[in-house]
């Protein structure tokens, strides 16, 4: 079955406002493609789907929980609301945007990241303070020595970027403040925050990857 | 004087594909990401795609920690059950419109995990219609057949596709509801704009068969924009998606034209 769909136009309306009427995506939507069919059976809540996928991100999803929580009971409860949540929107799951290991790594960070902010746990004055004389302000936040402990090798590549970038990665991807918020924390403009993220995170990976090559 | 709506060029795109990948966003800025992405040239979504792959498995900053075994069933258990939940949740749905002694012929030779898919897919086309301000009483014999007849994983997309879900509960994608002109109730169109980005997306449900008609905007200063063909064919809704610039993305009236150019839907 399928539903029929017509191949869109691109026209020039003559008061000069470009209409574009787009493919219709079902046409093209890879119904055998294996990823597609695994998250069709998880959205029914096959188990042996869910186990499936279970065995092929839980090592990802149970690694980027640790990077962000505090301790192993914490993680795996986030990792078991991972994959309720990867359940819930297993429909939303298009192949023609992402492949399966984005789409769950995306939903994961979401998730650590929603957990994050909603901690009551208030930073200590000075870990925020001594990058840029910034007084803390309320937020969510593991602590610095955690965050050694559990990530020394990440604490190390990023000591070695600019500052901007290290301290929107700090602010943003480990304390959970939003983009706007580190945009006012640092009185900057929010398009050089998102920048500054942006190429710091990049860095970070190309960085780890050097080091990792260098060990074998 | 109209102003095109900007799409972000290749650099900016690529750095918020990096925010995006990392959850980094916020809802709005994750869906115009996304409608710049499906708007962008193939080759620039193969590389961001490409890029998004390598920062989604790159290991090579995160703890070297691995689940204990037992975590695997505890993971399975948790799913299932909030899988019985909801499908407990929706299971009075899915008799909705049913015939009694064709629910209960079904309940005799359709499974747990069948009712439980029936129900989701009639939970999300009621959603749907609801969204749309459809009467489901009507609509929801046909559907529950189709439902109960169909490859239940593939219905939800095939009714209404996952493109559905960025107008559903969004107050930026009003929806505006067709008439036929001649009077006949049968058949419901429904038209939703996002008008902060501009996507559209159409509904229709119960169309006659071989019926063709072509959708127009139709701005303030009367010029006419065609926004999509529809055929109807052999299912019992038919959906597409288009885009226009978000200058006049809320100042559309629609109407339907067939294939002589007769007003046929307003």
């Amino acid at each position: 079955m399928g539903i029929r769909f017509l191949i869109g136009l691109q026209v020039m309306e003559p008061c000069g406002v470009l209409l574009r009427i787009q493919w219709m995506w079902r046409w093209q939507l890879p119904t055998n493609e294996p990823d597609y069919r695994l998250m069709r059976r998880v959205a029914l809540g096959e188990e042996e789907a869910v186990a499936e996928l279970y065995d092929r991100f839980a090592p990802l999803v149970f690694k980027l929980s640790r990077q962000f929580l505090t301790n192993t009971a914490e993680s795996e409860d986030a990792v078991q609301e991972i994959f309720v949540r990867l359940w819930k929107t297993a429909d939303r799951f298009d192949p023609r945007k992402a492949k399966l290991v984005t789409w769950v790594m995306l939903i994961t960070r979401r998730h650590l990241i929603d957990r994050i902010r909603k901690k009551s746990v208030r930073p200590k004055q000075q870990e925020l303070g001594e990058h840029h004389g910034e007084t803390a302000t309320d937020g969510p936040l593991p602590s610095k020595i955690w965050l050694e402990e559990r990530n020394h090798m990440l604490l190390q590549q990023l000591q070695t970027l600019p500052e901007l970038q290290r301290t929107v990665i700090e602010r943003a991807y480990f304390q959970g403040f939003t983009l706007r918020e580190v945009s006012r924390q640092l009185d900057a403009p929010l398009g050089t925050v998102k920048s500054a993220l942006s190429r710091g995170l990049l860095r970070l990976r190309e960085r780890g990857d050097k080091e990792k090559s260098a060990f074998h | 004087m109209m102003t095109t709506y900007e799409q972000p060029d290749k650099k900016q795109l690529l750095e918020l594909a990096v925010l995006d990948s990392h959850g980094l966003l916020e809802p709005l800025e994750s869906d115009l990401f996304n409608s710049a992405f499906l708007n962008a040239p193939v080759t620039l979504q193969e590389e961001i795609q490409k890029m998004q792959e390598e920062l989604a498995v790159d290991t090579s900053l995160l703890p070297s920690d691995l689940p204990d075994a037992s975590l695997r069933r505890r993971v399975l258990d948790a799913v299932a059950k909030a899988a019985d939940e909801e499908a407990d949740r929706l299971a009075p749905l899915a008799l909705i419109g049913a015939r009694a002694g064709a629910s209960r012929h079904n309940q005799r030779s359709v499974g747990t995990s069948g009712w439980r898919a029936v129900a989701m897919v009639l939970f999300g086309v009621s959603v749907v219609l609801a969204a749309f301000s459809i009467s489901a009483n009507n609509r929801a014999d046909d559907i529950t057949k189709y439902a109960l007849n169909a490859d239940v994983a593939q219905t939800m997309s095939d009714l209404v596709g996952t493109e559905f879900g960025e107008f559903i509960r969004n107050p930026s994608a009003p929806a505006v509801g067709l008439e036929r002109t001649n009077g006949d109730p049968t058949g419901y169109v429904r038209v939703a704009i996002n008008e902060r980005t501009g996507a559209g997306y159409i509904l229709a449900i119960d169309l006659k068969d071989g019926e063709e008609f072509f959708i127009q905007g139709m701005t303030p200063d009367g010029t006419i924009i065609e926004l999509a063909h529809l055929v109807a064919g052999n299912t019992p809704v038919v959906a597409q998606t288009f885009s226009v610039d978000i200058a006049i993305a809320g100042t559309l009236t629609y109407r339907a034209i067939d294939t002589t150019g007769k007003v046929v839907w307003s």
